[in-house]
């Protein structure tokens, strides 16, 4: 039963890597676009906590402050940077966001010095029964982590925004002409992954009490891992299921990740994790191909 | 533009400026800390150069051209230590088996992210950089984290200057060629290349791991310079600084990037600039640089001098 407990440990990082690659998963459908910029909104989001747990505001406050730092942020980049960049080609906005994110971190690694800091949010305290162990951490995040699933999923399929999010993400010029604001619906799209990814980073301030410039950067990539193995809405074809794809596909990266760390070679799990994705690509392919739509 | 600088003024202006500098460094004008500057600056030419032969004329973004240096780096230090041939032609061997590892391995991670549409290509490149520094630091063969120290030092200044000034006439050549034409329609049609009657796959496969043979060739010639290499020289964000230093020379215009990588090599040594700050300046620059071209980005500055300045006009009257 070490093993189990050993997966139930890593339910934290998974959740943190679900929760983003659905917030990529969305921004990719709705934009066509991979959007970078999010692991360092995830550092932007713990420094927010970490800022105001100096000041020992409770948790709630400092999350939902840091939920507003992060749309504010994402929607000011979208609007100054993405969009005057967009008539270029898709791989030039992509270059972009990769490029405003290094300045980001590299802003971040500049003022607070590259040491990481330590918080003192903490939920201490384990749940027993038998051989099964749970931290009141891990099953917060899980709880949170199955309700945005649940809820994610009912908001896309049944209500009316949702259906509109899914008609921009199909054929955004039909939308246009149905008299639908294409931009307002991607901000708010946009919103919802900036708030998303500032819940991944208070989950990560709970578990592991520590902020740190360096985390966004490999959060992000693994997260990537997820979101495509989860299909990137390419794949599954329709965005209610992506979005389940999306948060299992992050998910799977997280034990995954936390398996070979156990019981393979520690420092290499990354390796491992980037061959899977290469295998995945191979294998799949023609279902990129017959749905690529880039 | 091309045809004029493969004739005898080019060559003549890349042999003037070699004998200027060689007359710098012996006359003792530039100091040897200079010197080594230098030779940075000339391997980063190398490598913006043939990071733009992949970029610019074929189109493909490649954010892994610092792991295809770390490679043929270590590729050439290994070989160089174990060959049984006297100092400097193990070192040529070395130089050229590294490129050769580079480039294989540029093939193996491109021929299956090619076939798929959209931007996967970017997406396995970033994946093979953070695989390529991750075997390192694992590797004990390859000396870990902390890296390979006391390495024979090899690459003069005017040995480095050959091999750059032998490249840039390569890719000129290329360029210049049918093929080269052949490629530089990829990126604007691909459909349309491909009913012209061009093997678009192949022929960026091709093109792709050429690129990668020089960057490897730069490892090389940069682990000889140094004399001791870590997988933490080769990381990310080197890998963009390069890919900046490509768009803000203009994508597909050489001489472009020759220059802006001579002038961003050397631009942190002389204002005395962290790597932080570097990193920060390359991308803004190359961020403003993606906002304000209008049209293209395969552009000469001429012409966007041009436009802009008429719409000034337009503005002003």
């Amino acid at each position: 039963m070490d093993i189990l407990n050993k997966l139930i440990d890593s339910f934290e990082m998974a959740s943190i890597y679900a929760l983003i690659s659905l917030a990529l998963t969305l921004g990719a459908n709705i934009n066509g676009m991979i959007n970078f910029i999010m692991g360092q909104l995830f550092v932007i989001s713990i420094y927010v906590i970490a800022f105001f747990c100096d000041l020992k505001v409770p948790i709630m406050i400092s999350l939902l402050v840091a939920i507003a730092v992060c749309v504010i942020i994402n929607l000011l980049i979208k609007k100054y940077v993405y969009d005057l960049v967009k008539r270029h080609s898709q791989m030039m906005s992509l270059i972009v966001s990769i490029g405003v994110s290094f300045v980001i971190q590299d802003i971040f690694v500049f003022v607070f010095r590259a040491n990481p800091k330590k918080l003192f949010y903490t939920v201490n305290g384990t749940y027993k029964s038998g051989i099964i162990e749970i931290n009141y951490t891990d099953l917060i995040c899980l709880l949170v982590f199955l309700f945005i699933m649940l809820a994610g999923y009912l908001f896309v399929k049944y209500t009316r925004l949702g259906k509109i999010i899914r008609a921009v993400s199909e054929d955004s010029e039909s939308t246009a002409l149905m008299g639908i604001d294409n931009d307002k619906i991607i901000c708010f799209v946009y919103g919802i992954c900036a708030g998303l990814v500032a819940i991944a980073g208070s989950f990560f301030c709970i578990t592991f009490s520590l902020a740190d410039p360096f985390s966004g950067n490999m959060i992000i990539l693994r997260s990537l891992i997820g979101a495509i193995i989860g299909g990137l809405g390419i794949v599954s074809g329709s965005l209610s299921k992506s979005v389940i794809g999306a948060l299992c596909g992050g998910f799977a990266v997280g034990l995954f990740e936390i398996l070979i760390k156990n019981y393979a070679v520690a420092g290499a799990s990354d390796i491992f994790l980037f061959c899977m994705l290469a295998v995945y690509l191979f294998i799949n392919n023609k279902k990129f191909l017959r749905r690529g739509k880039n | 533009m091309t045809k004029r600088f493969l004739s005898y003024k080019g060559l003549l202006l890349l042999f003037g400026i070699y004998l200027v500098l060689l007359i710098g460094i012996k006359s003792e004008m530039i100091n040897f800390y200079w010197e080594g500057i230098f030779k940075l600056a000339l391997i980063n030419i190398i490598l913006v150069v043939s990071l733009n032969l992949a970029t610019g004329l074929l189109g493909q973004l490649n954010l892994a051209h610092s792991a295809f240096m770390a490679i043929g780096a270590y590729t050439c230090v290994f070989i160089t230590r174990n060959l049984f041939f006297p100092g400097f032609i193990n070192f040529l061997f070395g130089l050229f088996l590294g490129g050769m590892a580079a480039m294989i391995f540029a093939y193996l991670i491109s021929a299956p992210a090619m076939k798929i549409p959209g931007n996967y290509l970017i997406i396995a490149t970033i994946a093979a950089n953070e695989i390529i520094k991750d075997l390192i630091i694992n590797l004990n063969i390859l000396g870990g984290s902390s890296g390979i120290h006391g390495i024979n030092y090899y690459s003069n200044f005017s040995f480095v200057y050959l091999i750059m000034a032998l490249i840039i006439i390569f890719i000129y050549v290329i360029k210049d060629s049918k093929y080269g034409r052949a490629i530089m329609c990829i990126p604007q049609n691909e459909m349309l290349a491909k009913s012209c009657g061009i093997d678009t796959f192949h022929s960026k496969l091709f093109v792709f791991s050429i690129a990668a043979f020089f960057a490897g060739v730069a490892g090389g010639l940069y682990a000889h310079e140094m004399t001791v290499i870590e997988p933490n020289m080769f990381d990310f964000s080197y890998s963009l600084e390069l890919l900046a230093m490509v768009i803000i020379g203009g994508l597909g215009n050489i001489i472009g990037s020759i220059v802006s990588a001579f002038i961003f090599s050397l631009m942190p040594y002389v204002f005395n600039i962290g790597s932080e700050l570097k990193v920060i300046i390359h991308v803004v620059i190359m961020i403003l640089v993606i906002i304000f071209m209008k049209k293209s980005l395969i552009l000469d500055y001429k012409r966007f001098l041009m436009d802009t300045w008429s719409d000034v006009k337009k503005k002003i009257w």
